[in-house]
């Protein structure tokens, strides 16, 4: 379990995050949504541990952050990063395979494969990485995450990925968090920053929404993506048609000259 | 596992390197073959009979003029210690800090046999190099004939100063010149300071040591009566015609007088055999 | 279940590579100790490299003397020298993320210059450095070195965490400091002092002796050793620092020991060999071009690929121009330089 209390991280005397309490249970997806500017990606570092926060406990399977040595933790926690830079000439395979480094283990190859296939990454293992499409890339780039994370163990795994689906076309966005939704049977907590409000819906467990630092609603789908809270957070009118028969929720942000709908901001 | 590989073959060469290297100290002298570096040594080992033995030699050494038909070594840090063995030489006769530290500890550690000889900056330096060669290469009777004539030109040089006296000892300044871009003036503690004064001149690069830049206002202050260049220098700045290209020099007395003169390299600053010659040589022309 | 089998099969192929390399680094230096203004016919090389074993006759004393004090000595310096800036040059390029990274970059080559200039230009004057003997300039040079190493990593680390992007500009800064102060030594150079500067910031391996090998290889075997150890490290530090401290990479020790590795192993090779170009930008690149980008194969075949290039460019020095020698660094400016803008020209293409 990962669980964050009243972390707050500070850059210029601004709380970027602020008092942001959380907690990550195995086998659940944690969406993080918010407008720009929120801190979503800000609380991802923190949790990930690239920033240290100057307030508050972060505890990874009972054991505070800064106790875990940066071996032990890359064990436990795998974090997809918004954007890569690559400035050498590695095959895809070979990005892949560098998520074997915190396993320590030798001949990974059918794990690989595994996960490569899953990510309809395997098709071009040979191919450069810097030859690739932006959407490629990021497959890729999930591919080295998920096997750091795959193999089962006794202890509960993370896996944070920022914005994992911002450059992919609408079949593969849905086949990342697809791939996301079924580690949840491999008891791994998955936490992910979302752009798109209708993934988040469709695929989360919890959301957690971000307002300025702040969480403005945590909890189950139904509760947070309600009309209210979203219009609150984003400053817009948006709709919210709830999901049956087994539908997702689906929301929708109404065009300026839409007159039909009144919202205020509470 | 490459380590290994150079470990291995490392050893055995270690064990050898450490041990050997003889050499062929008693070498009869008049068979030896005799490679020499540096003007003035290779002049003296030539005059003292040893001219024909000498199998190469490096390019300062201008007299006689055919030792530059003779392989070249190259010059001072230029000179490679293979380059001198190449040739097969018995014996290696050089002037002191010719030949680089590291060529010299390579060329000892094969076994070759080298003597250095400090570089004559004056007329009494010359007396000792030809002593101490003349005892190398035993052949001190050759050396007594050879020191005998340089007393003579002495002799000569000292009559001929005091036949024509000056009121006033004639200003002369150095100028080492390498291209306009580089000039050099002549300062205290240099072959020029040397010679001038043995010519019956008066050193005009008093106050400051060895060479410094030449500027516009060094050498207008100065103010020499006469100056004084090497042939090759003169010629990379274009020749005695070319001299007033060096800012400053117009307004000299020298320039104004057309008081120029060049003389051989070698000749005018080697110091060997025939420096009192050649200071003769100096004082006429500064007298005329 | 997991299947060792093409993963062994890239790291045997790699080891294939390494092995080939190295077999050519004794072919051409069995080559080179052949060649050069003194003549020794291939045949005489052999019996006195074996003659230990077999014994030598119809080798001359001098013959074997050039060869064991002055060529082999040569051609040990050169393969050393070689592969330590090889080495270095592809842990920095990995270290910044950047492929065109050259050792001098963190200052260890201005630093090494500047201190050898003021050695060999004032060093009569002053008694502390005419103290030091014979390997006054030599360890003059290396202090000279790792003290404006030094230099750079502090002005770009700020509590115990090292910027890159600043550790570039801090070397780029203290480069061009060295270089003026360099300027302003030769300006007070007579010119003997002179021709010693301009040839030892040439390059030349011909001073080689067997104490500067052993000096040489007494100072690369543990920096090599380290950065070869960090090839993983440079894997994932390649697709960036905060994806490698996820991965598990301690980034700060990995850095230190790089920058430290690299200063060691520069520094020597400068200090006794002067500056030499190029081996270190091009090498690594040459390898990533022709082999990909593994840093398994990158940092051991650097050196490799170093010391094979130091050695053919110090055959080119010896042969071109016999009996005298061109300064080595000219040659690989006059190789690397090219090969270089070519390299800036296609590097889309490479990236790609």
């Amino acid at each position: 379990m990962l669980i964050a209390r009243n972390i707050q991280y500070l850059v210029q005397g601004r709380a970027i995050v602020n008092k942001v309490s959380l907690q990550l249970n195995p086998g659940e997806l944690t969406a993080i949504v918010g407008p720009n500017g929120a801190g979503k990606s800000s609380l991802l570092k923190v949790l990930a541990g690239d920033y240290k926060a100057q307030a508050g406990e972060i505890i990874y399977n009972g054991k505070a952050i800064e106790n875990h040595r940066p071996k032990d933790l890359a064990k436990i926690r795998a974090v997809m990063p918004q954007h890569s830079q690559l400035t050498f000439p590695f095959k895809v395979k070979e990005v892949v395979e560098l998520g074997l480094l915190s396993l320590g283990m030798a001949g990974g190859e059918q794990l690989v494969k595994e996960v490569m296939i899953e990510t309809q990454t395997w098709g071009f293992r040979d191919r450069l990485y810097g030859a690739l499409s932006g959407g490629e890339k990021q497959r890729v780039q999930l591919a080295r995450v998920l096997v750091q994370v795959w193999a089962g163990s006794d202890q509960p795994k993370f896996l944070l990925l920022d914005e994992p689906t911002s450059s992919m076309d609408i079949a593969h966005q849905h086949q990342v968090l697809h791939i996301a939704s079924q580690l949840k049977r491999k008891k791994i907590a998955v936490l992910a920053v979302l752009h798109d409000l209708n993934m988040a819906a469709a695929y989360a467990d919890q959301v957690i929404l971000l307002k300025e630092g702040k969480v403005y609603q945590q909890g189950a789908v139904a509760e947070v993506m309600a009309s209210q809270h979203l219009e609150h957070v984003f400053e817009h009118p948006i709709l919210v048609r709830n999901g049956y028969d087994g539908m997702p929720h689906f929301i929708q942000s109404l065009p300026v000259h839409h007159q039909s709908h009144t919202f205020k901001i509470a | 596992m490459i380590r290994n590989l150079l470990l291995g073959l490392l050893m055995p060469l270690l064990l050898v390197a450490c041990g050997q290297s003889t050499s062929s100290e008693g070498m009869a002298r008049d068979e030896a073959k005799i490679i020499t570096a540096g003007g003035t040594v290779s002049e003296i080992v030539a005059a003292l009979g040893f001219k024909e033995q000498i199998i190469a030699t490096d390019i300062t050494s201008t007299y006689p003029a055919d030792l530059q038909q003779l392989p070249s070594i190259g010059y001072r840090n230029q000179i490679k210690a293979e380059g001198i063995l190449a040739w097969g030489p018995d014996l290696v006769l050089a002037e002191e800090g010719y030949l680089t530290a590291d060529v010299v500890e390579q060329l000892e550690a094969t076994g070759m046999v080298l003597r250095f000889f400090k570089k004559p900056q004056q007329i009494s330096e010359t007396y000792n190099l030809i002593k101490e060669l003349g005892k190398f290469l035993e052949v001190e009777e050759k050396a007594a004939m050879l020191t005998a004539k340089l007393r003579a030109d002495e002799a000569v040089l000292a009559v001929y100063l005091e036949a024509n006296p000056t009121e006033v000892r004639p200003r002369v300044a150095f100028v080492m010149a390498r291209g306009l871009e580089t000039v050099f003036l002549a300062g205290e503690e240099t072959f020029a300071a040397s010679v001038i004064e043995m010519a019956g001149g008066e050193f005009a690069g008093k106050g400051f040591k060895d060479f410094i830049p030449l500027t516009p206002e060094a050498i207008v202050s100065i103010n020499p009566d006469y100056l004084l260049f090497f042939e090759s220098g003169l010629s990379t700045i274009g020749g005695k015609d070319a001299v007033s290209q060096i800012r400053g020099i117009d307004q000299t007395t020298a320039f104004q007088k057309q008081q120029v003169l060049a003389f051989d390299g070698h000749y005018l600053s080697g110091f060997g055999p025939r420096i009192a010659v050649a200071a003769l040589d100096l004082a006429k022309a500064i007298r005329d | 279940m997991i299947s060792k089998l093409a993963i062994s099969n890239k790291v045997s192929h790699q080891r294939l590579v390494l092995g080939a390399m190295a077999f050519l680094l004794l072919v051409l230096g069995v080559l080179s100790l052949s060649m050069g203004a003194f003549p020794i016919p291939l045949s005489k090389v052999m019996q006195v490299i074996f003659g230990e074993w077999m014994g030598s006759d119809g080798v001359s004393l001098q013959e074997k003397n050039v060869l064991l004090q002055i060529r082999l000595p040569r051609l040990l310096l050169a393969m050393l020298v070689g592969g330590a800036l090889g080495i270095a040059g592809a842990a920095l390029q990995g270290l910044f993320r950047n492929p065109l990274v050259e050792p001098g970059l963190i200052g260890v080559s201005s630093g090494s210059a500047l201190f050898a200039v003021i050695f060999i230009v004032f060093g009569s004057s002053l008694p502390f450095l005419s103290a030091l003997g014979k390997f006054g300039l030599v360890g003059f040079a290396f202090i000279g070195g790792l003290l404006n190493t030094f230099l750079v990593y502090r002005l770009s680390s700020q509590a115990g965490k090292t910027d890159i992007s600043l550790l570039i500009l801090a070397g780029v800064a203290l480069n061009a400091l060295a270089g003026a102060l360099i300027g302003l030594s030769i300006f007070y150079a007579d010119d003997a002092a002179l021709r010693n500067f301009t040839f030892w910031s040439l390059g030349d391996v011909g001073g080689a002796n067997w104490e500067k090998v052993l000096l040489m290889l007494g100072f690369s075997i543990l920096p090599v050793g380290l950065i070869i150890g960090q090839h993983r490290a440079l894997n994932a530090l390649a697709i960036g620092e905060s994806e490698a401290f996820h991965m598990g990479v301690d980034v700060q020790k990995t850095k230190l020991l790089i920058l430290v590795g690299s200063a060691l192993v520069v520094g020597t090779a400068v200090a006794l060999t002067g500056t030499i170009g190029f081996v270190g930008l091009v090498v690594p690149h040459l390898l990533r071009i022709l082999f990909g980008a593994d840093h398994r194969l990158v940092i051991p075949g650097s050196f490799l690929a170093g010391a094979i290039l130091l050695t053919m460019a110090d055959l080119l020095a010896r042969t071109i121009v016999a009996p005298a020698e061109m300064p080595i660094g000219i040659i690989t400016a006059i190789l690397g330089a090219p090969f270089f803008i070519w390299l800036l020209i296609n590097v889309k293409q490479i990236r790609t």
